[in-house]
C-alpha cells in the first residue's frame, strides 16, 4: 500500500516536472509562431511604403527595370525636388491650399465640436436629448444622400470652385462623432471645477474656454489628429467642388500628375512619399501624445 | 455626473429664470450643430428625396416624374446600377468577413504578453494613416503586369504572374485583398474589445484544463461579439463608400468588372448631370443599409450576447 502510494507521487513529481518542461517549450514555441506570423504581416503591410521609396529615389529608366533593382544604383535624391518643382504641376500651391483647408477645417471642428459637446453635457434643457440623439443618428445616412443638394445648393451660392464647400460645414458642430467623444471627456470632469467658476462670477463660455478646453487636451488632441487626417487625405470632396487647377488639394494634384505623366514612376513615388511625410510625422508625434493623454485621464481618475 | 446636476436642478423651482437660462445657453452652446443639421443633413435630405422623383440636371429645373427614376434602375440594363449594387455586394461579401478575420487575428496575437507588440501594432497600423490616394498609386505600382514588383517576385520564384486589376476576372478579387490593408482601425477596436474580456474568465476555464483554442472559442469569441457586431455594421456601411480605389486604378472596369455603386453614382450625377437619377440611387443605397442594418439588429439577439447568457 505504501509502495504504491510512493510510486504514484514518484510518478507525479516526475510527470510534474516533465509537464514544466513541456510548458516552456510550448510558450517559447507559441512565441515564436506569435512573432513569426506578425513579422510576415509586418512586411507585408510596410513592403508597400519601402518600395515607394526605393522607386522615387532611382533614375528615370531604372526605376521601370524589369526585373527591377531592389536597391537603386545610383542615388536620385533629386528627384523629390523635380517631382515638387515639375513645370507643368504647381505641387507648392496646391501643398498650401491643402494646408489652408486643413488648418481651417481642424480650427472649426474644434471649436465646434467643443462647444456643442460642451452644452450636450453640461447644461440641461428641454429637447437636448432630441438634438443629441439626432446627432448621432446622422452617422448612419450615406453622405450619398445629401451630397447632390449640397452640391447644387454650393453651386446656387456660387462657392463651386472655391475651399467653402470643403471647409465651412465643418464649423457647424465639426462632426457626430467628435462631439461624442469630447462630450463623453466633459462628462468625466468633476463638477467641483465648474462650482468653484460660478462663485467667482464666470460664464459658461469661460469655464467652457478656461477650464474645459485646456483640461480636455488630450481629447481634443485625438479630435485633431483625426479630423486632420481626414482632411489631408480627403480625395472625394475636392473632386466634387474644386475644378480649376489652381484650386486643387494635393491629393487632386497627384491624380492630375498621374493621368498626365503616368509614365513617370518616379515622380509618381516621390510626390506620394512628400504627401504621405505629414501623416507620418503626426502619427508618431501623436502616438505619444496618446500615451500622455491615457496617463492624464488615469491620474485624473 | 447626472447625479450632480439632478441636485443642482431640484434645489430650484421649476421653470424659473435659471431654467430659462439654461434653456437659452444650452441651445446657443449647442447651435452649431443644430444648425448643421438642418442645413446639411435634413434639409438637403428632404431635397434629395424631392429630388429622386425627377429629372434634373443643375442647369435646368427639375421635371417631376414620379417613380421613373425608380424603375429605371432595375429595368434599364445600361444604367449599369444593378450590375454596380452586383460588385459592391460581391465586395462586401468577401471584403468585410476577411477584414474582420485578419483584424481579429492581429489583435489575438497583438495582444499576446510578449516584448515588441508596440512595433506591430504601428506596423500594422500604418496603412491607414497614409493618404489614400498615394496608397492607390503605390498599389497600382506593385500590380503593373508588365513592371510591377508583384509579378517580378513571382517571375522569380518561378510561379505564374497575373494580369490583376487589368482582366475582368482578377480586378475584384484583386481589389478584395488589397482591402486587407486597411485592417488597422478594426484591428485596435479589436484589441480594446480583446482587453476588456475579464482575465478570471481564462483562469478559471484553465483550472477546468481548457486549451488555447478552446479560450479562445468559448471565451474570447462570445465576449467580444458586441465588438463583432459593431464592426461589421460600420464595415457594411463603409463597403458602400468605395471610391477611391477604383476611380483612380480601374475607373469602374475592366468591363464594369469593379463599376462599384458609389463609382457608378458620381460619374451619373458629375459626368453625365443625371442628378435625379442619382439622387434615386442615394436614396436605394439608403434603404439597402437600412434593411441590413435592421436585420443585423435582429439577428444580434440570436448571436450577441447568446453565449453571454449561458
Amino acid at each position: 500500500m505504501s509502495t504504491l502510494t510512493g510510486s504514484v507521487t514518484q510518478a507525479a513529481q516526475s510527470s510534474a516536472s516533465h509537464y514544466r518542461r513541456l510548458r516552456q517549450r510550448n510558450r517559447r514555441l507559441h512565441a515564436v509562431i506569435v512573432y513569426g506570423l506578425l513579422a510576415v504581416a509586418s512586411f507585408v503591410f510596410i513592403m508597400p511604403f519601402v518600395w515607394m521609396l526605393l522607386t522615387a529615389i532611382k533614375s528615370a529608366q531604372e526605376a521601370v527595370y524589369f526585373p527591377p533593382t531592389i536597391i537603386p544604383r545610383e542615388l536620385h535624391l533629386s528627384n523629390f525636388v523635380e517631382a515638387w518643382t515639375h513645370e507643368r504641376m504647381q505641387f507648392p500651391l496646391w501643398t498650401w491650399n491643402t494646408v489652408y483647408i486643413s488648418a481651417v477645417v481642424l480650427v472649426g471642428v474644434l471649436l465646434s465640436s467643443s462647444l456643442c459637446a460642451y452644452g450636450f453635457a453640461r447644461i440641461r434643457f428641454p429637447g437636448r436629448d432630441f438634438w443629441f440623439l439626432a446627432t448621432i443618428a446622422s452617422v448612419m445616412l450615406p453622405p450619398q444622400v445629401t451630397l447632390i443638394p449640397l452640391y447644387v445648393f454650393f453651386f446656387k451660392i456660387g462657392w463651386l470652385n472655391t475651399f467653402h464647400p470643403l471647409t465651412i460645414p465643418a464649423w457647424f458642430g465639426g462632426g457626430a462623432l467628435n462631439i461624442f467623444l469630447l462630450r463623453q471627456f466633459f462628462l468625466q470632469l468633476p463638477a467641483e471645477l465648474e462650482d468653484a467658476a460660478y462663485i467667482d462670477g464666470a460664464s459658461r463660455l469661460q469655464i467652457w474656454w478656461r477650464i474645459f478646453l485646456p483640461l480636455s487636451l488630450p481629447a481634443l488632441l485625438t479630435v485633431a489628429i483625426f479630423t486632420f487626417q481626414g482632411t489631408w487625405n480627403d480625395f472625394f470632396g475636392p473632386l466634387i467642388y474644386l475644378t480649376g487647377r489652381d484650386k486643387y488639394t494635393l491629393a487632386l494634384g497627384m491624380n492630375l500628375f498621374n493621368s498626365q505623366y503616368g509614365a513617370e514612376i518616379h515622380y509618381m513615388m516621390a510626390i506620394a512619399f512628400l504627401m504621405t511625410i505629414p501623416m507620418i510625422v503626426v502619427f508618431f508625434v501623436a502616438q505619444r501624445y496618446f500615451v500622455g493623454g491615457i496617463v492624464l485621464t488615469g491620474v485624473n481618475r | 455626473m447626472s447625479v450632480q446636476s439632478t441636485q443642482i436642478k431640484a434645489a430650484r423651482p421649476r421653470h424659473g429664470r435659471q431654467y430659462w437660462r439654461d434653456a437659452v445657453q444650452g441651445y446657443l452652446f449647442i447651435m452649431p450643430v443644430v444648425l448643421g443639421l438642418v442645413l446639411f443633413v435634413f434639409g438637403p435630405m428632404l431635397v434629395s428625396l424631392y429630388l429622386s422623383f425627377t429629372e434634373y440636371s443643375v442647369l435646368q429645373s427639375p421635371i417631376f416624374i414620379g417613380f421613373r427614376n425608380y424603375v429605371d434602375m432595375f429595368t434599364r440594363p445600361q444604367l449599369r446600377v444593378l450590375q454596380s449594387l452586383r460588385v459592391t455586394v460581391v465586395f462586401a461579401l468577401f471584403s468585410v468577413p476577411l477584414t474582420l478575420a485578419a483584424a481579429l487575428a492581429a489583435a489575438v496575437l497583438i495582444n499576446q504578453k510578449l516584448r515588441g507588440m508596440r512595433f506591430f501594432r504601428t506596423a500594422l497600423y500604418l496603412p491607414t494613416v497614409v493618404p489614400m490616394v498615394a496608397t492607390v498609386f503605390v498599389w497600382g505600382w506593385l500590380l503593373n503586369p508588365q513592371k510591377g514588383l508583384i509579378n517580378a517576385t513571382l517571375q522569380f520564384l518561378g510561379l505564374p504572374t497575373g494580369s490583376w486589376l487589368s482582366e475582368p476576372g482578377t480586378a475584384l478579387p484583386t481589389l478584395i485583398a488589397l482591402s486587407l490593408w486597411g485592417i488597422g482601425p478594426t484591428m485596435i477596436i479589436f484589441l480594446a474589445g480583446l482587453q476588456g474580456v475579464p482575465e478570471s474568465l481564462y483562469e478559471a476555464a484553465k483550472i477546468d484544463g481548457a486549451n488555447n483554442w478552446r479560450l479562445f472559442w468559448n471565451i474570447t469569441l462570445p465576449q467580444i461579439t458586441p465588438t463583432i457586431f459593431f464592426v461589421l455594421i460600420t464595415g457594411l456601411i463603409g463597403t458602400f463608400q468605395y471610391f477611391v480605389p477604383a476611380f483612380i486604378l480601374t475607373q469602374g472596369g475592366p468591363l464594369y468588372a469593379t463599376y462599384f455603386y458609389n463609382l457608378n453614382l458620381y460619374e451619373k450625377a458629375f459626368r453625365w448631370q443625371f442628378m435625379g437619377l442619382a439622387s434615386a440611387m442615394a436614396w436605394l443605397m439608403f434603404a439597402i443599409i437600412l434593411v441590413l442594418t435592421l436585420i443585423l439588429f435582429r439577428s444580434s439577439d440570436a448571436w450577441v450576447f447568446y453565449e453571454v447568457k449561458k
